[in-house]
This record gives C-alpha cells, structure tokens and sequence, in this order.
C-alpha cells in the first residue's frame, strides 16, 4: 500500500511547484514531502522482510526484499538531497546565478527525477524497468546541462548518447532473455517473476550472450569501466545536490538492473560466469578509477571517480559469491550513497564559495567555512575506509570473504587499490581543507537547512558503522533473504 | 525445330534492339514534354550509315578496321548464349556465364583499342576513362555471375531461365546488376548519350572516329549489349515459365511476356535518367563502388541461402 | 513478398553508410522505417492480432512521418552545412559495412536459433541494422548523425525483437516507442543547445572536459 504513496508524493510535489511562489516555501513544502516517502519506505521495507512473498500489484508492481531495500537508499538520500537544496538553490538566486524560472524547473525535474528513480525496483515487467532506467537518462541529462553553460552542455550531450547506446544495448539483452524464455513454451511473458522460476531449463548459451549484453548495457549506466566515460564529466557539470543524486543513487539503481538479470543467470548458467564477470569489470572500474585520482585536478571530477571506484568494488563484492560478500556490496551500495552524497554537498558548497572547481586554487577550507570542512574531513575519513565509519564495515566484509573462499589476487589487488586511492584522497583533501586562508576570504556561514541535510547523513555514517557490530546476525539474514528470491 | 527457334531467337534479338534505345528516348522526351525524334529513328539511323562510305585516318591500323566486327560479333555470340525463349539448351558448348563476362570484355577491350588507334586525344580520353569505369564494372558483375550461380547451382546459362523463387539475394543481385547496366550502357548518371561534349562522353567518346558501316555496327553491337543486360534483370525478377509444346503459340506468347518485361525495365532506367543528373567522374567510382558492395552482399545472401 | 521488404531494409541500411549530407540520412531513415513498417504490418495481417496493427501504425506515425519531420525541421534551423563530416570516408564505410554483414551472419548462425533459413537471415539483418547505427554514432562527427545512429539501433532492435520473440508484450511496446520518441524531442533540443553555445555542431569539437 505504501508503494502508491511513494511513488504518489513526488507526482503531487512535482505539480506543487507551480503553486507555491516562494523558493523557501516550495523547497520546504518537497523537504517536508521526502520525509513523509522516507518514513512510508521505511516501513514498506519493515513489512516486506517479515512476509513470506513479495507483495505484487495488479501484476504490474512487484516488491521484493531488494526493491524494498533499493527503495529506502533513494528515498534517505532523497531525503537529503530535498534539504540540501534548499539552502543550496536559495544562495544561487540571491547570487542571481539562477533566475526564478529555473529554481522553478529544478524543483519539477528533481520531482520528476526521484518519480522515475522510485519507478525503477518497483516494476515486475523487465521491459519497464528498461523504460524507467532510460526516463531517469533522459530527466537526468536536463539537470546535467543545467548551468547551460558550454562545459554543461557538453557533459550532457556525452550523457546521453553514451547512456543511450549503452541502454540500447540491455535492450537488446532483454529481448534475448525473452526470446529464451519464449522457447520454454509458456506463455509470452517478460515479467521478472515468472521468469525466474524457470530459469534453470532456459539455454545456457543464450543466457550468457544475453547477459554479456546486459552487463555492457546497464553498465554504462552504472558506471562501470571501461563504459564510464560519461561519469565524471556529467557528475562533475550537474547541480551540486544532483550530483549527490547521481553518484549516490543513480548508479545503484543500473546495479539493481544488473542484479535482477544477474540472480536469473546464476539460476540458469551457474555462478561462476555472472561471478568472474563481475570480477573483471569491477577490478578493471578500480585500476582506472585510482589512476584518474592520483593526477585529479577537478575536485567534483575526483568525487567522480571515486564513485566509479565504490561501484567497481560493489562489483567485485557480488562477484565473489560468498554471503559475506554479498553482505558487503548490498550494505557498501547503502553506506557509499550517505557518504558520497555528504561529500558533494561539502564539494558543492566549497564551489560555490570559491567560484572555481580547480584543487589547486581551494585552500584553507576550514578555516573559511568550519562546518563545511569539519564535514567534508570526517568525509574523506569516512570514504576512504576508515573505522568507525560506515564504509570501513562494507569494504573489510569483502575482503575477508576474498580471502576466506580464495582469491587472493582478488583481495590483494583489492588492497592495494584502495591504499593508492587513499593516499591520493588524503593528498588532494589535505591541500585543500587546511592551509592559510586565501587573502580577501572571509569566514562563511551555511543556511541552516544545509547543515541539517549533512547532520542527517553524517549522523547515519556515522550510525551504520556501530550499528552493524550490534545487528549482525539480523544484517546477514537481511542479505540472504535479498538474494535468494 | 530446335535450329529455327535459334534463328528466330537471333533475328529477334538484332530486330529489337534498336527499338529499344528508341523506346528509352521516346519516354525520356515525353517526361520532358517534348516530342523528340520518333521511335523508328535508330533504324533509320542505321540505314543510313550503312550507305555511307568510310573515312578512316591514315595513321590507323588494321585493328581499326577489324574492331566494329570484331565488337558486333562478340556481343551476337552472347546473345546466342542466352536462352530467351526456351528452356533448352541451344548452344551451351560455347560457354556458360563465365564465358558471357570474357566475351563482354573481349568486346570492350577491342573497342577501346581501336579508339586509341586513331590517335585522337578525344577518342584516348574515351578509351581512359571507359578503362576507368571497366575496372570496376568487371568485377562486380563476376560478383553477380557468382550469385546466381550459387542460387541455381551451376554457372550454366540454360539453369537460370526456370522458374525460381525471388528471394533477397535475387532482389540484391538485381539492383546491383541494375546499376552495372547503368554504366554499361552508357547512361545518366555514369556516361550521356545524348551529348558530344568532352566532359561527359564516355562511350560516345570511343566511337568518335568511326563512320558509315563500321559504326553502323558499333551502335548495333551497343543495342544489343543493352538489350541483353535488360533481359538478364528481367530475368532475376520477373522469371519466364511458360509450361507447355513448343509451338508457334507458345513462341508468340514467350515474345510477348519477353516484351513486357523488357519494357518494364526499360522505363524504371528512362526514369532514372530524367530523374539524376550526371555524377561527375571521381563519383561514379563511389557509385560503382555501391554496386561492388552490393555484388559482395548478393554472393554473401546466396550462400547463407536466403 | 517478405524477402522484397527484407532486401528493401538491407539496401536501405547500405545506403546509410553512403550518405554524405544530412537531410540524405535522414530520408534514408525514413525509408528505412517504411519498409519496418511494412514488414510489421504483413505480420499483423497474418496474425490478424489487433495490437500488431497498432504497433505498425505508431511505426508509420512517429517513425515515418513524424520523426524526419522534426530532423528536418531542426537542420533547417540551425543552419549548419550539411554535411555529415564523415570520419571515415564513404567507400571504406562501405567495406566496414561488409565486415558488419559477416559478423551478424556469424552471430546469428552461432545463436542456433531453431528455424529456417529465413530466419537466421532476418536475424542476421537485425543485427547488421544495429551495427549500422553503431558505426553511424562513431563514424560520424556531427550531433545530428549520432540521433539518427541512435535511431537506426531501434530500429533494428524493433526488427529483432519481432522475429525472435514475435514481438514484445504490447504495452512494453508502445513504452518503448513513446520513450523513443520523447529521447529524440530531448536530444533535439541538446542540439539547438550546443548551436547556440558552439555555433556548430561537430561532436568531435566538444572537448573541453578531459582528464
């Protein structure tokens, strides 16, 4: 019952902004909305673990445990987002970079941007979760050249044909997994949960074309090199809270896609195919990932990056097989949304503020702005591994599972991708947040909305790293019941 | 009986020729909205340069002489090869489908010798640029060769005028061949007939020196290699089956069925030439590059067996 | 009569790798289109199934008519040469379009695909049609192309889903179609974007991001 909400409360939020006139009022009025779809998810995801089945509408809806739990990362970071941006579309009008028009058209196509992001694990229909994941391509690529400028405009044109192609290409993979499905003689159907059932008497060699073609597709949108080419440029151009969105949400959603198509051929071929696939890309996403972070000069671009290498390690997680590893991508995917998005809104009001994206050129954050920099610190901290922060728990999870089953070339590699990554983090931020003050740089404050939508993250970094030591064993029967649908 | 239907199929082939190209010209003038010469002219044409003495350059050797024979004649002994009206298998021992592109270009060879024979830069230029188009007109119809042998199984003539089924090979073998008459035939947009200017002949180019009987049959022997290409895509897409004793009827409604078809053809080339204009010559290598592509697409369709 | 619209879409899909101005690629996509069209609607009068006719009309409505005529109406705005700027020329676009064929012949024979010889052929020039589109979006320079190599992939994939599966469900269809349509409206509108901000049009000169 609750889907409908969720899903209902971003329409009406959408048509919202047409009535009220105030910036503060809309952008309260879509704070207040978010909250209300965080707390209906919630407890969608509540209700979904203690039943036996999934809860199905009309044969149209379709919500398992992993839907459920995909529900609630967009909806938290929705949740944020929707108070980041507040704050941060309010200081854009003030400094007039943003006529009243377009705060307008920020906060429909934002509307409409989570709609399709909710849209998504809520379908059955493979087909329509294709059409979901292309309308999220094409709100996004508006909100990529939102700036309109020639760098914007750009990086949305390279958005969308890259994604384009790339969703032609799953396109293409879900027809021949319904043409597999079609020779089994049942009834013409693309629906995920009648497929399933079937999945270990369709043809092997078909599914494991079909996938490869999945996995390109869906994985362009996911972030996944060498398919990544669109990601830092569009992540780096967008709005700064969409780019939380973005990095945070976005790309998980395309892994969603994955996973479903995945759990079909794991059923179907046998683990290690979908396995030794995943690994490769994932190892491939962190190697070219940690390269680009070393010569970064493009603090968003950085960010960027980093995503690419939180989604190559997500990869690696699903691919090695393990429960315990499986644990740790399913709470890595959760735990890297809250962070990354903390870190953009801090890179978002440091741009702002310094009017510039060069690295170089940002000193003394803390000094000029202490909220923002004593955030974006623990930020750093936080995204590059460190205890007791959320993400520590996800990456140890993967790598004792990749020395448990074996794969010591895994879970070296593994390590010491993430020291380089690290070191280079800590490089880069540390020029960056401490040093003199740059002459003519006053102190600056934060809106307060601002600052509530980075406690409410911070606070859940902070939260899931302690919180898992004490909900283990619940944690590991979440992730089974996830993925043994 | 057999020998009769041979002759008859001989006579109707030098008989109908130049009807045809008058035909084209009829039609294209009637797009044009003019009245333009009458049907009959190429026969008066000829005629007329048959009572015609020569004048042939002093600088000229023997291979001027012997080339309008040698041209007329070859393109004859193709149109003996190609069985029109019957599915017998009338003079089979001088070749198959191989042997019509060797006899082709045996044809073309001579005439472009003979023209540069004479010494006139004109007619040279003729020579060069038809060399030009040959070099990739002779592939791509050994390509096309290649096709229909693979569709019906053997590169014998006598194979292809049943009946068969018209599939996408056939279809692509058609265009192909389609736009390999366009540039043997000497037509918009490859080479105009219908000027003498320098930039745009090709063919006419060629025959420039010649007069009286010589090019009485030079024109003769370029109707009747536009006469047999025609009869060749009619025959990919329309194809002939008329079951039944070969008798005068049977032979009168071939001659009909025969006729329509050519027809058809004839008006789908009057009206690309009215349609597009001359490509320039550097083009007509992207043109016939075309055809090669499609000649390759054709053999390719054939042995997939689609 | 299917093996005269199947050579109609082959030939029209060569024909895209010669065009060398807009608007010829652009009515080359129509073309295209129609024969799809045709094929949709010989199915739907054998299956006699309703939706099919529906899905045959939405081709013939957004792709035929609809979808050419906004093409056209951009590349008249923006008032850009027409050409193509063509990455790599026309005769080895024609060669690259050979190796195309092969590989979709090998791919669809290595499918095992239960069936005649027909349909290993459809399916091989489904394939071929989405390579077309491949090659269209990296061989040629300007935005303009890079839509209609978009489309092209669509449109084989239509093609393919119709032979493989005898189409998709219905309404999976007509989402596919009007999200389709709404991708090329946007797409249309990036490119007036980039005209008014580059005042051209060539994707090969966007590289102000890098690294």
């Amino acid at each position: 019952m609750q889907i409908f909400f969720i899903l209902g409360i971003p329409i009406l939020l959408a048509t919202l902004t047409f009535l009220f006139k105030k910036q503060k009022a809309r952008g309260l009025a879509n704070a207040v909305g978010y909250f209300m779809v965080l707390l209906l998810s919630i407890a969608l995801f509540k209700r979904i673990l203690f039943l036996k089945s999934a809860i199905s509408f009309f044969g149209f809806i379709y919500l398992d445990a992993l839907s459920g739990f995909f529900i609630l990362i967009t909806s938290t970071v929705a949740f944020a987002v929707s108070l980041y941006s507040i704050g941060y579309i309010g200081k854009d009008m003030e400094e007039g970079k943003l006529p009243e028009g377009k705060a307008r058209a920020y906060y429909l196509l934002f509307n409409l941007f989570c709609l399709s992001m909710f849209f998504v694990p809520s379908v059955n229909n493979l087909g329509l979760l294709w059409v979901g994941i292309e309308m999220t391509t094409l709100i996004s690529a508006f909100l990529v050249g939102f700036y309109n400028t020639k760098e914007s405009v750009e990086a949305a044109w390279k958005y969308i044909i890259i994604c384009s192609v790339g969703i032609i290409f799953a396109l293409l993979g879900t027809i021949l997994f319904s043409y597999s499905f079609s020779m089994t003689g049942l009834a013409k159907s693309l629906n995920w949960s009648d497929i399933v059932p079937v999945a270990h008497i369709l043809d092997k060699n078909i599914l494991k074309i079909a996938f490869i073609f999945i996995l390109v597709g869906y994985g362009t949108k996911a972030g996944l090199a060498p398919m990544h080419t669109w990601l830092p440029d569009a992540h780096s151009q967008a709005i700064a809270p969409i780019s939380a969105l973005l990095s945070g949400v976005l790309l998980k959603t395309s892994i969603y896609a994955i996973l479903r198509f995945g759990i079909i051929v794991i059923k179907g071929v046998g683990f290690s195919y979908f396995g030794n696939l995943m690994i490769l890309l994932g190892l491939i996403s962190l190697v070219i990932a940690s390269g680009f972070i070393l010569v970064q000069k493009d603090l968003k671009r950085l960010l960027a990056y980093s995503s690419i290498e939180h989604v190559g390690i997500i990869s690696i997680g699903f691919g090695l097989g393990a429960p315990l590893a499986t644990v740790g991508a399913l709470l890595h995917i959760f735990y890297h949304a809250v962070t990354k998005s903390l870190m953009f809104f801090g890179a978002g009001n440091i741009v702002s503020n310094y009017k510039q994206h060069n690295m170089h050129s940002i000193k003394g954050v803390i000094k000029s702005m202490p909220f923002t920099g004593f955030m974006m610190l623990m930020g750093v901290f936080a995204l590059c591994g460190f205890p007791p922060f959320a993400i520590f728990i996800s990456e140890i999870l993967i790598i004792i599972s990749a020395f448990s089953i074996g794969s010591y070339l895994v879970a070296g590699s593994l390590l010491i991708l993430l020291s380089v990554i690290f070191g280079a983090f800590i490089n880069h931020f540390g020029k960056m947040l401490f040093g003199r003050l740059p002459k003519g740089r006053q102190v600056m404050g934060e809106p307060l909305s601002g600052k509530l939508g980075f406690l409410f993250l911070f606070i859940l970094v902070c939260i899931s790293g302690v919180a898992f030591t004490i909900f283990k064993k619940d944690l590991l029967w979440i992730a089974q019941k996830l993925l043994q649908v | 009986m057999k020998i009769f239907i041979l002759i008859l199929q001989l006579a109707w082939f030098i008989a109908l020729a130049p009807f045809l190209s008058g035909f084209i010209t009829k039609i294209k003038n009637n797009i044009r909205m003019r009245k333009g010469p009458s049907i009959f002219q190429p026969y008066y044409n000829l005629a007329k340069l048959f009572a015609k003495s020569e004048v042939i350059s002093e600088t000229a050797s023997w291979i001027f002489r012997v080339s309008p024979l040698v041209v007329f004649s070859s393109y004859l002994t193709a149109s003996l090869m190609i069985p029109v009206f019957i599915l017998l298998k009338p003079f089979s021992f001088i070749g198959d489908f191989l042997a019509l592109i060797f006899i082709f270009a045996l044809g073309r060879f001579f005439l472009a010798l003979s023209a540069l024979d004479t010494g006139s830069s004109f007619s040279g230029m003729g020579s060069s640029r038809e060399m030009f188009i040959s070099s990739l007109v002779e592939p791509t119809i050994c390509l096309i060769v290649f096709s229909i042998s693979l569709q019906f199984g053997s590169t014998d003539i006598t194979v292809f005028s049943g009946m068969h089924t018209v599939s996408i090979a056939a279809i692509i073998t058609a265009l192909s061949l389609f736009l390999i008459t366009i540039a043997e035939t000497s037509r918009v947009p490859v080479d105009n007939q219908e000027t003498h200017l320098e930039l745009t002949m090709v063919h006419e180019a060629m025959v420039l020196e010649y007069s009286g009987r010589s090019l009485a049959f030079l024109e003769m022997a370029a109707y009747i290699k536009q006469m047999i290409l025609f009869f060749l895509i009619a025959q990919i897409i329309f194809p002939v089956y008329l079951p039944g004793p070969i008798n005068l009827v049977q032979i009168f409604l071939w001659c009909l069925w025969y006729l329509a078809r050519i027809t058809i053809v004839a008006v789908i080339v009057a009206f690309v030439e009215v349609a597009v204009a001359k490509m320039r010559l550097f083009r007509v290598a992207d043109f016939l590059g075309f055809a090669f592509i499609l000649g390759i697409i054709a053999v390719v369709c054939a042995v997939m067996g689609v | 009569m299917q093996g005269l619209i199947l050579s109609g879409i082959l030939i029209s899909t060569y024909l895209m790798f010669i065009a060398k101005r807009m608007s010829a690629l652009t009515r080359v996509f129509a073309l295209q289109s129609f024969f799809l069209f045709l094929a949709t609607y010989i199915a739907a009068k054998e299956l006699g199934q309703l939706d099919l006719y529906i899905v045959a009309g939405l081709l013939l409505v957004l792709k035929v008519l609809l979808i050419p005529m906004l093409l056209g109406k951009i590349i008249n705005k923006i008032k850009v040469s027409q050409d193509l700027g063509l990455f790599i020329n026309a005769q080895i676009s024609l060669f690259c379009a050979l190796f195309f064929t092969f590989l979709a012949w090998v791919f669809s024979a290595r499918l095992n695909i239960p069936g005649s010889h027909t349909e290993v052929g459809v399916f091989a020039i489904a394939f071929l049609v989405v390579l077309t589109g491949l090659f269209l979006m990296i061989s040629r320079a300007t935005a303009l192309a890079q839509i209609i190599g978009l489309l092209a992939m669509e449109n084989g994939l239509f093609l393919f889903a119709a032979t493989v599966s005898g189409g998709m469900p219905f309404f999976v269809e007509i989402a596919i179609f009007f999200d389709i349509f709404v991708s090329v409206i946007i797409m249309g509108l990036f490119v007036y974007k980039i005209n008014n901000l580059f005042t051209h049009i060539d994707v090969n000169k966007l590289t102000r991001l890098k690294g």
